[in-house]
């Protein structure tokens, strides 16, 4: 058998992640025979699902640190710093801190707080007026503006092209029917990573009348993988079936969803929406065609009621 | 157009790598440097508090961290992740605060009030009988470096090169390190089981 010492190097390269196939076996042979080494094997694995026990710092005392910081190096304190480490900023500067960072806060809030009409220009401009507004931002980090997809052109007499996408917080009030909330509204509804927000963009396009959301209603019904939105969007586009498009969608949707209770829903709507005879027959010619009996079934009821109605 | 790029959700940090940043940084931005901080103030204030082991003394080090980071930013070189270079800060704040501490505590008197909390082992935790709980304990027993060398790697996932960044050695030291530290704790939790059992 190897000794420990012989073994040394091959367990630390275990230890490391970095063990050689050449050096398994002759690992696993040593370790059936020393406890000591398997000991220490298993303290290996028992660290490696342990969790720091450090606590995690309280966010605000961390965010009063950062303002501290950021105020000291603006004011060039980092430089020439004789301020004694371990030690907070004195009293009268934490005040001063403190009033900088409310009154920072209304200047912010204010600028943030957009007012009705407000276009998407103002955004933009917000982005481009980034560097003077840099020094007043500091203590306003959780509002920030963030850039992301950045492309760098060549740069040539001093300029060069910069491309982003930039992203910011935004918290306004505004109408249904504005442009920024259309534009807003028809993002979430085609986000496919928040579910909540969606639903929640949905419930508040059916009340709508801005045609991209409409649209966006309309895309859902028809491509959303999760059938759960598709019968959230049908129902928001249930009180929008005066129109053609949306009609056709409903149409479509009875025709093509993979989705029985879809169609089922899709079938009610549309006779809910009192259509002309000559969309009932289409739904239910539709509807002969369907392999499903239950879809049949349900077509064949619609269109007995709808006669009696006519016969009375 | 442009504006048909603009986004409107929430972010929490942008997307923009810490060397990108530095660059900013240099350039005079503090912009750049608030996001750096709130990047990495959690890490920083981990390893401060796996030496200070008290929250208002580990904030206090982690302040000057990031005030020494910011000072020293031109002295980066770019040769390693900058949170390896910033962790190195860390450590020797982490260590010099402990010195100060210790020369405090020489030269004042031996109340408990002045009486650090360095290497404390609580009374009791000892008799804990999990094996988490006892390598917790036998963590204290690491030197400062074995400490950090153990939390970077099973607590805070770095690779054996950051972890090698932040220590100024080399990668077959980092590997020295951690098996040293690991036969260390090994011992340490053996004899605390034998005091165990020797208790029953």
């Amino acid at each position: 058998m190897h000794s420990c010492n012989d073994i040394h190097r091959i367990l630390e390269d275990y230890l490391a992640g970095e063990l050689l196939p050449s050096d398994d076996e002759k690992l696993k042979q040593h370790l059936s025979a020393c406890d000591d080494c398997r000991a220490l094997l298993e303290l290996h694995e028992e660290l490696s699902q342990m969790t720091s026990e450090a606590s995690e710092p309280d966010t605000s005392a961390l965010r009063a640190m950062r303002s501290r910081v950021l105020i000291e190096i603006s004011r060039g304190g980092d430089k020439e710093s004789k301020q004694p480490p371990g030690r907070r900023l004195p009293a009268v500067q934490n005040m001063l801190a403190t009033a900088a960072i409310l009154l920072l806060g209304v200047f912010v809030g204010n600028w943030l707080a957009v007012p009705q009409g407000v276009d998407e220009q103002l955004m933009l401009n917000a982005a481009t007026r980034q560097a003077k507004l840099e020094k007043s931002l500091n203590d306003s980090w959780d509002a920030d503006l963030s850039f992301t997809e950045v492309s760098v052109g060549d740069l040539a007499n001093g300029k060069f092209r910069l491309g982003f996408d930039v992203c910011r917080s935004v918290d306004v009030t505004t109408s249904l029917n504005s442009p920024l909330a259309g534009d807003v509204l028809t993002h979430a509804i085609l986000n496919p990573n928040s579910i909540g927000s969606r639903l929640r963009a949905i419930e508040l396009a059916a009340q709508s009348s801005d045609p991209r959301l409409t649209g966006a209603l309309l895309a859902t019904l028809r491509q959303d993988p999760n059938p759960t939105i598709r019968i959230e969007a049908l129902a928001a586009l249930s009180g929008k079936a005066d129109s053609e498009p949306v009609q056709q969608a409903m149409l479509a949707a009875l025709r093509d969803d993979d989705s029985v209770q879809v169609r089922m829903l899709v079938l009610d709507h549309l006779v809910k929406q009192a259509l002309g005879q000559e969309s009932l027959d289409a739904i239910i010619r539709q509807g002969d065609q369907e392999s499903n009996p239950a879809l049949f079934q349900r077509a064949r009821e619609l269109r007995t009621n709808h006669e009696a109605e006519d016969w009375l | 157009m442009m504006t048909n790029k603009l986004v409107f959700q929430w972010r929490e940090s942008v997307q923009f790598s810490d060397e990108y940043l530095v660059e900013e940084v240099r350039g005079g931005s503090h912009l750049a440097f608030g996001l750096l901080m709130k990047r990495h103030e959690r890490l920083v204030f981990r390893i401060a508090m796996n030496h200070v082991k008290n929250p208002d003394n580990a904030m206090d080090v982690t302040q000057n961290v990031f005030m020494k980071t910011h000072q020293k930013l031109d002295s980066y070189t770019g040769s390693g992740p900058f949170r390896a270079w910033l962790l190195r800060i860390a450590y020797n704040e982490s260590l010099t605060w402990i010195r100060r501490q210790k020369k405090d505590y020489l030269n004042e008197s031996l109340s408990e009030k002045n009486t650090p909390v360095l290497h404390a082992v609580p009374e009791g935790e000892v008799a804990r009988k999990e094996v988490q709980a006892m390598i917790q304990t036998a963590l204290k027993v690491l030197s400062a470096k074995q400490n950090l060398a153990i939390s970077l790697r099973y607590f805070e996932g770095f690779s054996l090169r950051e972890i090698a960044t932040v220590l100024e050695c080399n990668e077959g030291s980092v590997k020295s390190i951690l098996f040293r530290s690991l036969e260390k704790l090994r011992n340490t939790v053996t004899f605390q089981r034998r005091g165990e059992y020797a208790q029953l």
